[in-house]
């Protein structure tokens, strides 16, 4: 249920970002919107990259299937702070979950 | 962790450094170190005083094994008729930094792939040095494949050009290791001679670094004994300068000890045998050599004879053995004498002497009385006249009768001394013979006992007692000889017995105390000895921080849900002892070993996070690390940590992972890593193709399909984010061909990069892929994509996409355009 809920504040949080630079694209499939989003960013596009990130971790929770192996507590919840970041960028994440926030910062 | 932090080679510096730190080390103990670090030569001129000064620091004479190659790069592999690949298949990589994977089914190929890059690379591979059959070694041919098979791989040696390795099998070898690996270099587009790849003398640091990290090889090495895991990490401390001085002292302590060693087996041996020799003097000598540390100079005397026992059968053997029985020569001259005496005193007279001497006496005084007086008339008779005649008459007779007198006594003299003389030479029955030594001897010192005390017992009167003495004296004499001739045999025979032994005694005391004299050198080399072997685990330590940190970092990142964590990495231990101690703290507890409390998919990450730092020092003169399976064991939290580890070292190393995982690719998307995936699939025949499936270009034009397929996005932020997009991924692909290009070239990476961070602009980057150099790209620019393309990344990133262009026609001008990017068109 977590999941869910955390994954729709991320679609709207990425709404507000694309919003902000005037790229909004309402209607849009999520990975065009991380595109655009990561255009947007330029060379500091970290936080498209955490969000992409997030959204992906989230979708599969989401998604799992009966066959699949299930998420564990600590993922889902690291996944919920990286969220958190985004929606925040002023918020810090806890050194619990920093590494999880630094694994999301990698990207090209 | 980019890569691990060089360490300073500068050992000896060290090691002055600590000795001058250390109060407790005596400074002749510190010289001796200094030596034995130095070579085998100072180390013995010290030992033996030829060198006194102290040896130069800050200068190793030792040489350093520098590796001949510096971060080198893969360019390609080809693998033709070898194990699953049949007709030839191309793996080719960019040399540069970067991550690769290299995705297949198992029996795709992509196993063949790795283990042919070993074998080119090393000489054979992981699975079947330890494969003991015959059968292994066997079947690798590929079954399909008609033709010959042989292994290529072409290097790129930052600053030297490529270097092309070729490993080929005659067409009769049966055994895999029968191959030949040639090595030909291309230096400024010429290409050099082909040669034996030995001479680039890359097999040391292979061993030492191992940049291609097998799933079995790092399982085997956690699970191998503690010293071998010791080994592993050790061998790239660079410490074994230190090693080799430990073993120079050792092997000199081990000569010196020696012959200690035997003496004092000796000493053991030779007390038993001189405990069960009869001799008094071996008992003596037993006795002594008890001792642990026996009296040499006791032993070598009574071994040698000097100090003789003063008591026991020996003494009395020799006493016997020097018995002088009563000279019989002086006998019979003193009994000559005795004879001859009585018979001169016979002849002299006794009876009449004292009448003689009475009126010799008055004869005397009437003389005087007639010298005094003159001539008279006698006063004794009244008759005769003492008168002149008388005078001299009388004188005459005084003289003659004074000069008998005096023959008599001197005869009287002579007797009396001839006598003394005689009885002088009955010497008493020495106490020596009143018991014979041993039983042999007991009848013939009974017989001299007998013999002499005939001999004393000496009659009355001095005629009798010549004649006693004459007789016995022979007999005597005989029985003597009797005495001493056997108890010189008896001396001999014990002295036969005793002498070898004696020999070997009185030599073994000379080696013993040789031996003693080497003592104050053992006790010095083993205190250098022990100041090395602690400090060399110091040292060892103290370098292994780096590696122990950067495994610290990887596992943090590797470990997600593991409540595991760890500790600093230390060697403990000397030799046999020798181990690796990684402390590990289980939710905060201290938790012993960390090997001990980890699950398998945890002991395999801890694996990586070991070995993939020791893989990327910088000492490593290899800018690569292949990865083979690593994910096999992996809880699928751990891949994005993986991920994660991987694109770090990635940034500065060239990173080749093949996987038969989905999990891996999926795990780059997710986290939006560049990574260029690479799929082998094998067709029908051993015909393996491996195709470029994604690279940061390509996931770029694929993300501007998407956009523009997706049909929601407003028009306006299509046109503002496109040109943004294509730009990134032209830019993408000049990156590539640009470094590709120099790198073969034999440029430096360090001047590689730089030249690519002065460019500014898609331009100009675009100049330096095409042309090598920024340049005008005007004479490029001639068909129509190339300059749409360029148009579209260049000016429309600030303007949009112009309401003109199309969205998809732009992607297609960028498509083409990064094609002949790639292609190398020019």
């Amino acid at each position: 249920m977590a999941c869910w809920i955390a994954r729709a504040a991320l679609e709207a949080a990425v709404d507000n970002l694309l919003g902000a630079r005037q790229r909004s694209a309402p209607g849009a499939t999520m990975r065009s919107k991380l595109t655009v989003l990561q255009v947007a960013c330029g060379p500091d596009g970290e936080i498209a990259a955490r969000a992409h990130y997030a959204w992906t971790g989230l979708s599969v929770a989401c998604h799992h299937h009966a066959f699949e192996l299930a998420p564990t507590v600590t993922e889902v919840h690291h996944l919920i702070s990286i969220v958190g970041t985004v929606i925040d960028p002023g918020h810090h994440p806890s050194t619990a979950d920093k590494g999880a926030v630094e694994l999301a910062g990698y990207r090209a | 962790m980019a890569s691990v932090p060089s360490m300073t080679n500068d050992l000896i510096f060290w090691i002055e450094e600590r000795l001058n730190a250390d109060p407790d080390i005596d400074v002749d103990i510190g010289i001796l170190v200094l030596a034995a670090l130095e070579g085998d030569a100072d180390l013995d001129d010290y030992l033996q005083g030829r060198a006194a000064s102290y040896p130069s620091s800050a200068r190793s004479t030792e040489e350093e094994p520098t590796s001949p190659a510096t971060g080198a790069f893969l360019r390609s592999v080809q693998v033709t008729g070898f194990r699953g690949i049949g007709a030839p298949a191309t793996l080719t990589l960019e040399p540069a930094p970067g991550l690769t994977v290299v995705a297949g089914r198992n029996g795709s190929g992509k196993s063949s792939l790795a283990e042919g890059l070993e074998l080119v690379l090393t000489g054979g591979t992981y699975r079947w040095k330890n494969k003991k059959s015959a059968q292994w070694s066997e079947q690798w041919r590929n079954l399909h494949h008609g033709g010959p098979t042989e292994i290529a791989a072409e290097i790129i040696e930052d600053g030297s050009g490529p270097i092309r390795l070729r490993t080929v099998w005659e067409p009769t070898a049966n055994l895999v290791d029968e191959h030949t690996t040639t090595a030909q270099r291309t230096v400024n587009g010429t290409k050099g001679p082909v040669q034996d790849a030995a001479v680039l003398g890359w097999a040391p640091a292979l061993e030492t670094y191992r940049p291609m990290l097998s799933y079995d090889e790092l399982g085997r090495l956690l699970e191998s004994g503690p010293s071998e895991l010791y080994d592993a990490i050790a061998k790239v401390l660079g410490t074994e300068q230190l090693a080799h001085a430990l073993a120079r002292i050792k092997s000199r302590l081990t000569q010196l000890a020696a012959p200690q060693k035997a003496a004092t087996a000796d000493r053991k041996a030779l007390q038993t045998e001189a405990a069960a020799h009869d001799d008094e003097r071996a008992e003596t000598v037993a006795s002594l050599l008890r001792k642990t540390s026996p009296d040499t100079t006791a032993i070598r005397g009574i071994a040698t004879g000097v100090s003789l026992p003063d008591q026991g059968i020996v003494a009395s053997l020799r006493v016997l053995a020097h018995l002088e029985s009563p000279d019989a020569i002086a006998i019979d001259a003193a009994a000559a004498r005795l004879r001859a005496a009585v018979g001169a005193m016979a002849d002299a007279g006794e009876a009449e002497a004292a009448r003689q001497v009475a009126r010799l006496d008055l004869r005397r005084q009437a003389l005087r009385l007639h010298t005094d007086h003159g001539n008279q008339s006698c006063p004794v008779c009244s008759t005769g006249e003492l008168n002149e005649a008388w005078a001299a008459a009388s004188r005459d007779l005084i003289a003659r009768q004074d000069a008998e007198l005096r023959r008599l006594s001197d005869a009287r003299a002579e007797l009396e001394a001839a006598r003394q003389t005689l009885r002088g030479l009955v010497q008493r029955r020495p106490p020596s013979t009143d018991r014979a030594p041993s039983e042999e001897l007991d009848p013939i010192v009974a017989r001299l006992r007998q013999a002499w005390q005939a001999f004393e017992s000496v009659p009355e009167g001095d005629l009798a007692l010549a004649d006693h003495l004459e007789q016995h004296c022979a007999d005597l004499a005989a029985a003597t000889a009797a005495v001493r001739t056997s108890a010189t045999a008896a001396l001999n025979e014990r002295d036969d017995a005793w002498g070898p032994l004696a020999a070997r005694i009185s030599a073994w005391c000379q080696a013993w105390d040789d031996a003693a004299a080497l003592k104050p050198t053992i006790e010095r080399l083993a205190a250098a000895e022990k100041w090395l072997k602690d400090n060399d685990t110091r040292l060892k330590n103290e370098r292994i921080e780096p590696i122990s940190e950067a495994a610290k970092h990887a596992w943090s990142l590797l470990r997600q849900e593991s409540n595991v964590d760890l500790g600093a990495l230390r060697l403990e231990g000397q030799a046999t002892r020798r181990r690796v101690t990684i402390t590990a703290t289980v939710d905060g507890t201290q938790a012993g070993g960390a090997l001990q409390v980890m699950s398998q998919g945890e002991l395999h990450a801890l694996t990586l996070a070991l070995f993939l730092p020791r893989a990327t020092l910088d000492e490593s003169p290899f800018r690569f690390v292949v990865l083979d399976d690593p994910v096999q064991a992996m809880d699928p939290a751990k891949v994005d940590g993986l991920v994660a580890l991987l694109t770090k070292i990635a940034k500065t190393r060239q990173v080749v992972v093949f996987s038969h995982d989905d999990r891996l690719p999926a795990a780059l998307r997710r986290m939006n890593v560049s990574a260029r995936i690479v799929e082998v699939v094998r067709g029908p025949g051993s015909a393996v193709s491996i195709t470029r499936v994604e690279d940061p270009p390509t996931r770029y034009l694929n993300d501007a399909d998407a956009l523009c397929t997706d049909g929601n996005v407003p028009d306006e932020t299509l046109r503002r984010t496109l040109p943004g997009l294509l730009r990134l991924a032209i830019e993408a692909a000049a990156r590539d061909r640009f470094y590709a290009g120099r790198l073969s070239h034999g440029d430096a990476l360090v001047d590689v990069e730089s030249m690519w961070n002065k460019a500014h602009g898609t331009s100009q980057r675009v100049s330096l892929a095409v042309h090598g150099q920024i340049r005008s790209l005007d004479d490029w620019l001639r068909t129509e994509s190339r300059r749409k393309g360029l148009g579209v990344a260049t000016s429309a990133v600030h303007d949009n996409l112009r309401s003109g262009t199309k969205p998809k026609d732009a992607i297609y001008h960028a498509r083409r355009m990064i094609d002949d990017i790639r292609g190398g068109a020019r």
